[in-house]
């Protein structure tokens, strides 16, 4: 039996590895750490002793899976990374390799069941903030290959929430076998596009399970999941409408408060502004429907930022709306692949889960303005503080609506 | 909603996302106003001291269910009608449900005992009482939630609300349940403080000739009794509850002064007083006190009953002096007088019918201010005070800080995070449980509801499917009070253990009980899939695979006459008649029973008896002669023996030392009285209880009907399922030790290896050549598969031997593991040829087994 690691190499995109390796030597995790991928996981988790990652891991460390990233697939292809580091964080920062998960999981003061869920949400928090500058590392990067990990981890994770990635597979194939989108399926040495190497006797296009390489079996529409670039990237690099279009699926009433200037729709206000209690003034509605955004605007005010901020507003026929009431469609497919913010925001999801999670963002967003450019000309707390202040209507509507329709 | 009460944009929303913030990170220590950069180790400390802030913090947004893991469940004070045993899914209360029988068990005594000892069963330690109780019809209102026996099913208006959305129910199956109590008064279950508790184990007599409470006494008398079911009634407190389920009496006797003293009272005949009584005529419903028994009982010998005139003749001086005598008083009336009744305990606390918290006080001041509002109150979202308003011109502001930033009124009363007088500046290292006498006190109790409706539109109720399956089955229930704001709201997973088990008719449902025993491991209502289970004899009992084709069985009459149901090779051996295949036992026994001599009680059915409360003491006492003499009422049930079925009538039947008489000079069927209470011949009969059994089948070498446990399983927790529920994890403990062992052999030899997916010869990965080679005389070295079940079944036995690849294993005791158990793991692993086996969660086991797109590095 050829060693794993030969295997993996085979296998696995070289980066993929290659990234891991940097990873575990510079964060200083034990060599015995095992780097597991498996075909049949679909999250990547970590106990104390593996690291481990799902095959659809793999599509977003593919250049062909991404779309519409022109030269920056490169940089985009960081939130692949940026997953690698959070499960090695795991090993590194918090819980920490040297402690008994277990005890540190009983130590969080609430009840039995709820324990492993708290402990790893809070965790994610602490991991998150500290990866993102490669702070868990345990020496400063020495040569270009860690200098670039390093520096591409500060947008890892924003380009991991903010990018839209579309898992609609079957579409996705039936398009590229109409010829409308274009086939990016692995090309082997036979030169047979799509085919692959080693394929099954009787077919070319069927893969030996276990022996074919995985970025084989995990490339192009209708293999892997394509990778969008989110919509205020595509308004500052003038990508064609199809990249910037979103569905409203619900009319909503717009209002904009007196004071903060707060836009927000009838879900959030019955006459005032939740925020700062003075009263808000009808502009609009919008109806349902599809529309092409004109400018996307982020929490800090920035319009058409091609770095992966949180959004705040699209501007759609001249008005103001709520990212979070819009669905960020694949501009393929034109199916719903909206980001992790917009809909993990949205209100779509409603359980106990989903809020620590919101909560979970809002506070790695916050740590992550304090830690770095700062909010709006504060730094430090103050524009850990500020960012909290400008995101708590962004958050209210996920929780409104929870509470108005929870989740069955 | 608690999210409603600090939404975030609100102040105090904002505030506590703030306060999570400044939890998180730690400050910077030259420039406290930015965030510390460097020091991943001080950045951890620093978050994990903040565990119980950020928990806190998060908690005034996150409300939802409180869990209470079936490990918690016990004594919750509810009963279920498991529609998955033949129940009609009914979830209630139990002082709803009609308890027909109660009697005091004894394990060591199972077959029937008159000496009550406390024991430790289930983690409860306390007086086992074991209740017979009948699902009675009873209304479950669908707007308020609120439960309640009724003459009047499905129909009429709820009694607390009033709505006529009312689901009614009640199949009238039989079921029992086992619960431990305590010497615990209901005063003394609800106390809030030091006033509430009053003694209860003394008794009342003379100490140097003066009259006190002498409290080194000993029980000596015991009753179960029960109020009486009132249908249409509210239950609005655990007072009320509490006098409708069984309490158990015990009285108590100390000797002072020369003289027993009891409690309650001895009397005896006028006329004989070796005849004495305690609790008088033997009494399921209703209180016992002295001067009622006086009054209105006389013994059957004739006469009345009087006070025992040890006690009624004495006589206390009062006043005297050295010099002078005092004045001489009677006291045998005052001491008859306070030694009327005995103490009464409820069987249950009912800890999820009204709500159990403990009494949590801030001891920053003196005296202590308990952390608990009254109705009416107002919070105070500035300071965090809590009191009454200040209020002026109709607006409401806070008595401390004067702002008007404060919530509604309570509706209701309820338990508050912080210290009402502190507020935000409680200090979490002044609050404590407030205790009395080493016991914790407890904030009032308040009514617990159990909801119909997870959601419109998502009934919970009736229970249709358990949330876990097992021996006995574990549901899931959510319970709420009438008050959404006060914080109390449980999803509580009720394990079937703590709960009632519906009698079992036959020996299929009885089966369907094997494994619950009285050990840790026995205690998980679900086995681990991958135990083969031990009979009595070392016999397998799961194989694995699908379930083995039994051979038919039928009623097989012994040379003696007995009746067994067995095999009918086994007939044979045992020299019987074989009445065929399918024949059924009842068949026989109603037709020879009574030629047999066999008793007819309430418990027997085709081929066993299920003991509930029959041979089991409801009422008993140690009398002047110092034996312990039984002062039962008959046994009750609503079960038809001759069809084993439910019946609407109760049928009464001999509790204790009655039954056909084997005295051949009388005639046939005369009853008389025994030593003990009789069962079906226990020669042809298996005689069982939840805990207990008895199988012909263990004596004649077949297999017998019970298994125990061989893995050990433990809960894990539970996750959260995405849907707003959660879902509970079961690891065993036992496979996790064999695959861990199993791994590690492996790749010992195999170090990059992921395991053997090509099924090729273990020596290829570094394995050996067979398990015999694996094993190395005990000191194994490499792995083949089943190797790692020697090494760690090592303890329980002794290999002697190896034939075709196989130890021969002298066992330990062969109750708890066998060769033949030993061989069925040993081939369920060589079967899937790898330690993966073992691994329960199915995509860790592809993972190693398959080794298809897995990667190791």
């Amino acid at each position: 039996m050829a060693s794993a690691e030969d295997r993996a190499n085979k296998h696995l995109p070289k980066a993929f590895v290659e990234t891991y390796k940097i990873f575990k030597k510079l964060s200083g995790i034990p060599k015995e750490t095992q780097f597991v991928l498996s075909t049949s996981l679909h999250n990547a988790y970590t106990n104390s002793k593996q690291v481990c990652f799902g095959a659809e891991w793999v599509d977003s460390a593919i250049p062909a899976n991404f779309q519409g990233f022109g030269t920056d697939v490169d940089t985009v292809q960081s939130m692949n990374q940026f997953v690698i580091g959070h499960e090695v964080g795991h090993l590194s920062v918090q819980p920490h390799w040297d402690v008994s998960w277990a005890k540190e999981i009983r130590s969080w003061p609430i009840n039995l069941s709820r324990q492993g869920m708290w402990s790893n949400v809070y965790s994610d928090v602490l991991v998150n903030t500290h990866i993102f500058k490669a702070r868990d590392w345990t020496r400063t990067p020495k040569n270009d290959q860690e200098k670039n990990i390093a520096e591409l981890m500060e947008w890892s994770q924003r380009w991991h929430l903010s990018s839209r990635i579309c898992k609609n597979l079957t579409k996705h194939a039936q398009l590229r076998a109409e010829g409308k989108v274009v086939d990016n399926r692995f090309t082997p040495d036979s030169g047979v596009l799509g085919s692959y190497s080693p394929h099954e006797p009787s077919d070319s296009f069927s893969p030996v399970p276990g022996k074919t390489p995985l970025y084989q079996i995990r490339t192009g529409h209708g293999r892997g999941f394509q990778v969008y670039p989110p919509i205020s990237y595509a308004l500052a690099k003038g990508l064609p409408a199809k990249f910037r279009t979103v569905k409203v699926p619900e009319s909503r009433n717009l209002f904009e408060c007196t004071k903060c200037d707060e836009v927000m729709t009838d879900i959030v206000t019955s006459g005032s502004c939740p925020r700062c209690k003075n009263t808000v003034n009808a502009v609009g509605s919008i109806a349902a429907g599809t529309y092409e955004v004109t400018k996307a605007i982020d929490i800090e005010g920035k319009v058409n930022n091609a770095l992966p901020t949180f959004g705040h507003y699209y501007i759609i026929d001249g008005k103001k709306v709520p990212t979070i009431i819009t669905e960020e469609l694949c501009p393929d497919c034109m199916e719903d692949a909206s980001c992790s913010i917009t809909s993990g925001y949205s209100g779509k999801y409603c359980s106990e889960q989903s809020t620590l999670w919101r909560i979970l963002v809002i506070q790695e967003y916050a740590g992550f303005r304090a830690l770095t450019t700062g909010h709006r000309g504060k730094t430090g707390f103050a524009a850990g503080h500020q960012f909290i202040d400008d995101v708590v209507i962004i958050a209210h509507h996920a929780e409104t609506k929870c509470l108005i329709s929870p989740t069955p | 909603m608690v999210y409603d009460n600090n939404p975030y944009p609100s102040k105090q929303g904002v505030g506590f996302l703030k306060g999570i913030f400044d939890l998180i990170f730690r400050p910077d220590p030259s420039d406290a106003s930015q965030l510390a950069n460097d020091g991943v180790r001080a950045n951890r400390d620093f978050f994990n001291s903040h565990k119980g802030g950020l928990v806190n913090y998060t908690k005034r947004f996150i409300g939802g269910y409180e869990p209470v893991l079936p490990g918690m469940s016990q004594d919750s004070g509810i009963y279920v009608c498991d529609p998955e045993k033949g129940g009609c899914g009914r979830a209630d209360f139990m002082y709803n449900w009609e308890f027909v029988d109660a009697g005091l068990y004894d394990s060591k005594n199972w077959l029937g005992t008159v000496d009550p000892k406390t024991d430790n069963i289930w983690s409860q330690k306390g007086y086992p009482v074991i209740t017979r109780v009948r699902c009675n019809d009873y209304n479950h209102c669908k707007d308020c939630n609120a439960t309640y026996a009724t003459a009047n099913r499905g129909g009429g208006s709820c009694i607390y609300c009033g709505s006529n959305n009312i689901m009614g129910g009640g199949c009238g199956e039989e079921h029992m349940a086992v619960h431990l109590v305590r010497e615990q008064t209901v005063d003394q279950i609800n106390a809030n403080n030091i006033n509430a508790i009053q003694p209860s184990k003394y008794v009342t007599g003379t100490v140097n000739g003066l009259m006190g409470q002498i409290r080194t006494s000993r029980p000596f008398a015991f009753r179960i009794t029960c109020g009486k079911l009132k249908n249409d009634t509210r239950i609005d407190n655990y007072s009320q509850a509490a006098a409708r389920i069984p309490n158990l009496e015990i009285g108590y006797r100390a000797t002072s002064d020369g003289i027993n003293f009891y409690r309650p009272n001895r009397l005896v005949s006028s006329l004989n007083k070796n005849d004495e009584t305690f609790f008088g005529t033997p009494k399921w419903r209703g209180k016992t006190k002295s001067g009622k028994i006086k009054a209105e009982q006389t013994p059957e010998g004739g006469g009345k009953w009087i006070l025992d005139p040890n006690i009624s003749d004495l006589k206390q001086e009062m006043g005297g002096s050295y010099y002078d005598s005092g004045t001489i008083t009677k006291i045998g009336s005052l001491i008859e007088s306070a030694n009327s009744e005995p103490s009464r305990y409820p069987i249950s606390k009912m800890r999820y019918a009204f709500t159990y918290d403990k009494k949590i006080v801030c001891s920053a001041h003196n005296p202590p201010v308990q952390l608990w509002a009254e109705s009416g109150s107002i919070l105070c979202l500035d300071c965090g005070a809590c009191r009454t308003p200040y209020t002026r011109s109709g607006i409401n502001t806070c008595y401390e800080c004067s702002s008007s930033n404060v919530t509604k009124n309570f509706d209701g009363p309820r338990p508050l995070e912080d210290c009402p007088k502190c507020g935000i500046k409680t200090q979490p290292t002044n609050l404590k449980v407030d205790r009395g006498m080493g016991v914790p006190f407890i904030f009032p109790r308040k009514k617990l509801y159990i909801k119909t409706e997870k959601q419109p539109g998502n009934p919970i109720i009736p229970l249709t499917k358990p949330s876990m399956e097992g021996p006995l089955n574990t549901y899931r229930l959510l319970l709420v009070t009438d008050d959404s704001e006060d914080g109390y709201s449980y999803e509580i997973y009720v394990d079937g253990k703590y709960t009632t088990i519906l009698i079992p008719r036959d020996l299929k449902q009885v089966n369907k009980l094997l494994g619950i025993d009285d050990d840790d491991s026995g205690s998980m209502s679900s086995g681990c899939p991958k135990d083969p289970f031990i009979d009595a004899l070392g016999n397998v009992y799961n194989t694995g695979g699908a379930p083995t084709q039994q051979p038919p069985q039928g009623v097989c009459v012994l040379p003696e006459g007995d009746l067994i149901l067995t095999e009918e090779l086994s007939c044979d051996a045992m020299q019987g008649d074989y009445q065929g295949d399918n024949t059924e036992l009842n068949n026989y026994i109603t037709s020879i029973s009574s030629i047999l001599g066999y008793p007819q009680s309430g418990v027997s059915f085709p081929g066993f008896s299920w003991i509930v409360c029959e041979g089991r003491t409801q009422s008993c006492y140690i009398g002047e002669r110092r034996r312990w003499i039984d002062n039962s009422v008959p046994n009750n049930t609503y079960r038809d023996a001759s069809s084993s079925s439910s019946t609407k009538n109760k049928i009464t039947h001999p509790r204790f030392l009655l039954g056909p008489s084997t005295d051949p000079k009388v005639a046939a069927g005369t009853m008389t009285a025994h030593k003990k209470y009789l069962f079906m011949n226990p020669k042809t009969h298996i005689m069982m209880d939840i805990f207990k059994h008895t199988s012909i089948n263990m004596s004649k070498g077949g297999s017998s009907n019970i298994a125990n446990h061989t893995h050990d399983t433990n809960y894990k927790g539970m996750v959260d399922n995405g849907l707003g529920g959660s879902d509970m994890i079961m690891g065993c403990k036992t496979c996790l030790a064999y695959y861990k062992t199993g791994m590690d052999l492996a790749f010992k030899n195999d170090l990059n290896g992921c395991g053997n997916p090509e099924n090729k010869a273990w020596t290829t990965v570094g394995g050996a050549t067979n398990l015999e080679t694996a094993w190395n005389n005990g000191k194994p070295t490499q792995y083949f598969p089943g190797v790692e079940v020697l090494i760690k079944r090592k303890n329980f036995g002794k290999i002697t031997g190896w034939v075709n690849d196989m130890p021969e294993f002298m066992p330990r005791r062969i109750s708890t593991y066998s060769e033949a158990v030993l061989h069925q793991e040993i081939n369920n692993v060589k079967k899937e040829n790898g330690w993966w086996f073992w691994i329960h969660d199915q995509t860790l086991h592809d993972m190693y087994q398959k080794c298809d797109g897995t990667y190791i590095i």
